[in-house]
């Protein structure tokens, strides 16, 4: 197997094991649904862009945060022409089956993402971040942000999404 | 809803897409094929058509200054200098980002990327301040001394005045369009169409981004 092939099929395992992350930041970024396939096309295609000159030296999972949210807010602030741009592709690069939560978890799901949708887009990348697991540490590391102030602004946003859901059930 | 609630509705939707999100690997592998394509192209198209019309209005220029030229129409020859001139600056500016766009790399930090490709679609706006200072050199391409000698009333007090005017404009311009005054009324109006949304729009994601790095300078 050559050089090129084995690349390519190392990032086709990559995309495999991390395709909840590309969808995540996508769903957050575009809810439409026709626009969130053009920009799941795009991050995978910038990943694959990028991928070779990935630098191990850092967690994988950080290069692809970086990669997917700058695509995301990009996609997220261009206008409606940008669809004349994409590839010849038309299926979905990701899908998702339909599966139901217990109608209560359900409805606490929706609001969460309308929530974090209604954010500020770097508040809603911090937000991502956040309740993916990521160490204040990495989310410092893939925002650009000191990792001081990182929990302060953290703590500020959530404070906002629990006020969000206080009004709601209130 | 406490902040543990929010990590186990946040693994709810983990657990959801592990469930059923489905890659198409064909797909993938198509885009893998996929060569040269750039999400930036046509912001790239955009300044490569730029250089495109300012290159040939500067050659046309240099080709009427080429045979136009007589010592009777000197302030021909020196105002469609001075175009040219602001017209290379401007080539020049175009060039520059075109080698910036090729330089953005989604793999950077969030905050450094946006604020590069913001920087970059807002700085359409800071050559175009640059090029109105152009303008009162539009107005002096057919003075001649005579005019000076002989005009009388009727050159002193309408061709002068338009270029007086036309001096006084590009001069405002150049120091009024700025990121500052995008809120202000004659901003958005001058600014206000199709082909100045993104322009618009980086200059308002620059703002946000400043603000959100502000916060935490002064946090530091």
């Amino acid at each position: 197997m050559d050089l090129e092939q084995e690349t390519a099929d190392r990032f086709l395992s990559v995309i495999a094991a991390h395709k909840g992350i590309i969808y995540k930041v996508a769903s957050f970024y575009c809810r439409q649904a026709e626009d969130r396939k053009d920009l799941i096309q795009e991050i995978i295609y910038q990943l694959w862009r990028s991928f070779r000159q990935y630098n191990e030296q850092y967690r994988l999972s950080t290069w692809m945060y970086k990669v997917a949210l700058n695509v995301s807010i990009s996609f997220y602030r261009k206008d409606k022409r940008r669809q004349e741009r994409m590839g010849p592709l038309t299926d979905s690069i990701l899908d998702l089956a339909p599966d139901s939560e217990p109608p209560e978890t359900e409805r606490h799901l929706q609001l969460l993402q309308q929530f974090i949708n209604e954010l500020p887009s770097l508040d809603r990348a911090l937000m991502i971040l956040y309740l993916e697991g990521k160490s204040y540490r990495e989310i410092a590391e893939i925002l650009g942000l000191t990792d001081t102030n990182t929990a302060t602004k953290i703590s500020r946003v959530k404070d906002k999404l629990k006020r969000k859901f206080l009004t709601v059930n209130n | 809803m406490e902040d543990t609630e929010l990590k186990s509705l946040w693994q709810a939707y983990d657990q959801k897409l592990e469930r059923s999100l489905a890659l198409n690997l064909h797909l993938v592998k198509e885009l893998q094929t996929q060569k040269a394509r750039s999400a930036l192209r046509r912001l790239a198209w955009y300044k490569v058509l730029l250089i495109a019309l300012g290159l040939m209005w500067t050659a046309i220029l240099g080709w009427l200054m080429y045979r136009l030229y007589t010592p009777g129409l000197i302030s021909f020859t020196i105002s469609a200098g001075m175009v040219i001139l602001f017209n290379l600056v401007g080539i020049a500016s175009y060039i520059r980002h075109l080698v910036l766009i090729h330089r953005i790399d989604n793999s950077n930090s969030v905050l450094a990327t946006q604020k590069h490709l913001a920087e970059l679609q807002a700085s359409t706006l800071r050559v175009m301040r640059i090029l109105y200072l152009q303008l009162p050199f539009y107005t002096t391409f057919f003075y001649t001394r005579e005019m000076f000698i002989q005009g009388g009333l009727w050159f002193w007090l309408s061709t002068v005045p338009v270029t007086l005017a036309f001096t006084a404009a590009s001069i405002w311009l150049y120091r009024n369009i700025r990121q500052e005054n995008a809120h202000k009324k004659w901003f958005r109006r001058m600014f206000d169409g199709p082909e100045w949304t993104p322009v618009t729009q980086a200059i308002a994601f620059l703002e946000e981004i400043d603000a959100f790095e502000r916060e935490d300078v002064v946090k530091k």
